[in-house]
């Protein structure tokens, strides 16, 4: 090729190369080695196929393939006859490819014509349809074998033979040799720790978050290692006021229930009426008063309360907390045909709240807990 | 409770008694009681309601602090031959009620029993000078507990309760 200076057209001149319009050049179809390998198999294939072909036949085909298997048969069969059952020594045994060889020949020179690829072709048809049915009735195990023998290192001396196995190589890395599409850089997988993960994937959490509602049975277990340094010691019996000679009491019954004939509110009172102090008494529940009953931990009652606890104004506490979150009856199975039916909330290591509350379950538990 | 082991003065809790199944929930089993029962003067007193004639036999736990003398006094006004039932307060009854319901306020000898308790150990306070008076209250608190005790004075024996079951 030769070269020669040339000068930019006139249209063009002065453009830098940014303010030139990129053109879509010619597709550049790369030819992969695969490919290029395919190539060269498929004609080489095409080659061989056509090898195969006959150029000359004889006159009568059939027949004349007929006697030379009958030729081959008869060699074949008279050399078994020969040297077994006692055996060939290696010199005898190729008596029977010179026999082959020699029935071949004389078909050749029966017919004058050049059908060498003929003649190969029928010997191999008969060495594949023929040669079975007589090692079959040798009915020795030897001579089947050595026969095999004799007729593989014979036919593969054959050109047809040799280009046949070569079709057959051709076809087969043909039909098993594709070129596969180019595949995404990947890290290579590792025998022992497989293939790669995201970075956080082998993160472990050193530092679980603390979750105290889930550390309740190890906080229950330090509590119950807990033990009373100094015994405190029995204080005096708080007076909230002090009439004249007669004292006086504040007790309070907390979730007192509603007030009726022969409750503890009034038989306290009977009873003090009878002895020679008084009492008050403040029955606080929601049956009695909504305002003064609820003992929520925000509403002003017991705000109140708390002050008074606190300053020690109160004799005495009677508690009946609801037991609604605690009772034993959670744990009766429910009736057929029931959709709604109390569960259990608490165990003995989670008094506090089973995991996998709903939300309602678990303000309920809340509300309950607080009472306690 | 800490109120009163810190100022003085009485208490007694009222819940079901702890139950048979270990496993089983109870604030008398939890770890908190278990600790303060340590106290001396903290005891933990399992009673079957049915002595103050509850239909049920309605085992409860009754936790009493400065009550030594608690267990005497309620069993003295125990019913003289109670009858021990033989039905569980589970499930619900003929009318769909909830069998726990009635058993939601105690017997009315019982609410005797307790007041009477409560009412021996004040006059042993009294008649052992075991009492001290506090300093006047703020005239706020004064009002408020005025109020409140007026308020839980009427009587109602005709109102009703509700139910300690909530549908989920």
């Amino acid at each position: 090729m030769t070269y020669e200076s040339t000068t930019f057209p006139h249209e063009v001149l002065g453009l830098a190369r940014r303010e030139a319009l990129q053109t879509a050049g010619p597709e550049v179809e790369q030819v992969t080695v695969i490919e290029r390998q395919r190539e060269e198999w498929s004609q080489e294939l095409e080659r061989c196929l056509s090898q195969l072909e006959f150029s000359v036949l004889p006159e009568d085909p059939l027949q004349c393939g007929a006697d030379l298997g009958d030729a081959l048969s008869c060699a074949t069969q008279a050399w078994f006859e020969r040297f077994y059952p006692q055996g060939p020594s290696v010199a005898e045994k190729q008596l029977l490819p010179e026999a082959w060889l020699g029935a071949m020949c004389d078909t050749l020179e029966a017919t004058a014509l050049a059908i060498d690829e003929w003649v190969q072709f029928a010997f191999l048809a008969w060495g594949d349809h023929w040669l079975p049915d007589i090692v079959a009735q040798l009915l020795d195990g030897q001579a089947e074998y050595d026969v095999e023998d004799l007729y593989a290192d014979f036919v593969a001396d054959l050109p047809r033979f040799q280009t046949l196995s070569r079709i057959s190589a051709l076809r087969s890395s043909l039909r098993h040799v594709h070129d596969e599409p180019p595949q995404a850089h990947r890290q290579k997988v590792s025998p022992i720790f497989g293939p790669p993960r995201h970075p956080t994937a082998h993160t472990k959490i050193q530092q679980a978050v603390p979750r105290p509602y889930g550390e309740q049975e190890e906080w229950s277990a330090r509590l119950r290692q807990c033990k009373f340094a100094t015994m405190p010691t029995i204080a005096a019996c708080p007076l909230y006021r002090t009439l004249p000679d007669i004292p006086t009491f504040l007790f309070v019954h907390l979730f007192s229930g509603r007030r009726r004939t022969g409750d503890f509110h009034m038989e306290l009172q009977n009873f003090a009426l009878q002895k020679n102090w008084r009492v008050v008494i403040l029955s606080l529940d929601t049956a009695v008063s909504i305002e003064y009953g609820n003992l929520l931990h925000h509403t002003v009652s017991w705000r109140a309360l708390e002050e008074c606890y606190l300053a020690g104004r109160i004799a005495g506490t009677l508690c009946g907390p609801p037991c609604e979150t605690f009772s034993e009856a959670r744990f009766t199975p429910p009736p057929e045909g029931s959709d709604h039916w109390p569960r259990p909330l608490r165990s003995f290591a989670q008094l506090f709240g089973l995991e996998g509350l709903s939300a309602r379950e678990l303000r309920q538990c809340h509300t309950g807990g607080n009472f306690f | 409770m800490a109120a009163h082991i810190a100022y003085g003065g009485i208490f007694v809790a009222e819940h079901p008694a702890p139950p048979f199944l270990e496993e089983r929930p109870s604030i008398w089993t939890s770890a908190v009681v278990q600790t303060l029962l340590q106290l001396p003067d903290l005891v933990l007193h399992r009673v079957q309601q049915y002595r103050w004639g509850a239909t049920a036999v309605k085992p409860t736990g009754l936790l009493a602090w400065n009550l030594p003398f608690f267990r005497k006094d309620l069993y003295s006004l125990s019913l003289p031959d109670p009858v021990k039932p033989d039905t569980a307060a589970i499930g619900k009854d003929d009318q769909g009620n909830f069998r726990t319901s009635k058993h939601k306020e105690y017997p009315k000898a019982f609410c005797k029993a307790l007041a009477f308790v409560v009412a021996q150990q004040f006059e042993r306070f009294v008649r052992s000078h075991g009492t001290r008076s506090c300093p006047a209250a703020p005239e706020v608190l004064d009002q408020w507990i005025a109020q409140a005790a007026a308020a839980s004075t009427p009587v109602r024996d005709d109102s009703h309760w509700l139910p300690d079951f909530q549908h989920l």
